[in-house]
């Protein structure tokens, strides 16, 4: 049984979750493909149930060597964090198609972090416009911010208030490009109380479809 | 002799399958439609029913909707095919022109699976 069905999400509602956000990272990937002049493959959406503390644990487990990642938050009818996460050297290769074959120290630069954080800007905006105009939410979205550090802290900065055992709606699909060696993840994390704001908008939109 | 055509739909998701099926079904409600969850399944269907046109999504589990595709196109060079897919990349689309496939973006609307379907009908019927 999907988790999902543990809160009584229907197997149509999951379905429809999972297609709305392919729709959303299609559209941002063919924004990141014309950024790096690539094929960006994407995977499936996955999307489960899981607390923080747990998907931390198992990105650490994938990037041991740490992280750097754009993060935006988001607020309205739904509250959450979206992410774009790369494991430390695959965003040294995002970097490099961006900007040229650049030599890049340990380091990024301001110049470096800004382009990263512009890459964020767009594929994280293109998934969340996708959310909102198909499920009639109300999203205000922060700006997006630059982070390098652990798997842990992707899922904590700046947000310390939040109870990190908490379950949440998590989402992530992993896409990756063939010459220039990016890597990296889309992550959606929503709260429980906006999990049920989703679930009933998510009902509305199948009805609507429905009845058309 | 219109009301027979049959229209393969190949989508992992539920809601894409019914979002083609109503929209086939506007521009013509007596297309027969089957429906596949994989390029397994739709191949199996491809080979059972020998539909007229196929509508095909990009990213499933398996193969792909463009390898699913370059296997029909070894058995089946002239069938009408619709690549519909979120996935706008244009490496994706140039790779459906190759294979003279038409490219479909989602989310899919009764307008552009109707232009799709009105500019092969002729053709099929022409077969």
């Amino acid at each position: 049984m999907n988790e999902l069905e543990s809160l009584s999400w229907s197997e149509d509602q999951i379905d429809a979750l999972t297609e709305i956000m392919n729709m959303g990272i299609g559209v941002a990937a063919s924004s990141l493909s014309e950024m790096v002049g690539e094929e960006v493959i994407l995977n499936i959406p996955k999307i489960r149930l899981v607390s923080r503390h747990d998907i931390s644990q198992e990105l650490s487990t994938q990037c041991p060597e740490g992280m750097s990642y754009v993060f935006q938050d988001f607020s309205g009818t739904v509250h959450g964090r979206s992410a774009l996460l790369f494991p430390i050297q695959k965003s040294f290769n995002l970097v490099k198609a961006l900007l040229g074959n650049i030599e890049i120290d340990d380091e990024l630069t301001e110049m470096e972090q800004e382009a990263l954080s512009e890459v964020g800007n767009v594929i994280l905006n293109a998934c969340i416009a996708t959310l909102v105009n198909n499920l009639a939410l109300e999203i205000e979205v922060e700006i997006p911010q630059y982070v390098r550090g652990g798997a842990v802290s992707v899922l904590l900065e700046g947000d310390t208030q939040l109870d990190h055992s908490q379950t949440n709606l998590f989402c992530a699909v992993n896409f990756s490009t063939r010459e220039s060696g990016i890597e990296g993840y889309v992550m959606f994390l929503l709260e429980l109380p906006s999990v049920k704001t989703l679930k009933n908008s998510l009902e509305e939109y199948l009805e609507n479809i429905m009845s058309l | 002799m219109e009301n027979m055509l049959t229209v393969l739909v190949v989508d992992d998701s539920k809601l894409a399958q019914l979002m083609l099926r109503k929209a086939i079904t506007s521009f013509a409600p007596g297309y027969n439609i089957i429906m596949a969850k994989d390029g397994e399944e739709a191949f199996d269907l491809y080979q059972k029913n020998t539909p007229d046109i196929a509508m095909i999504d990009y990213n499933m589990p398996g193969i792909n909707g463009i390898e699913l595709i370059q296997k029909l196109r070894t058995i089946d060079k002239e069938m009408p095919i619709a690549l519909c897919t979120a996935n706008i990349q244009t490496t994706i689309q140039n790779k459906a022109k190759n294979l003279n496939v038409a490219f479909i973006a989602k989310p899919v609307t009764n307008e552009t699976v109707a232009q799709f379907l009105e500019k092969n009908r002729k053709t099929v019927l022409e077969h």
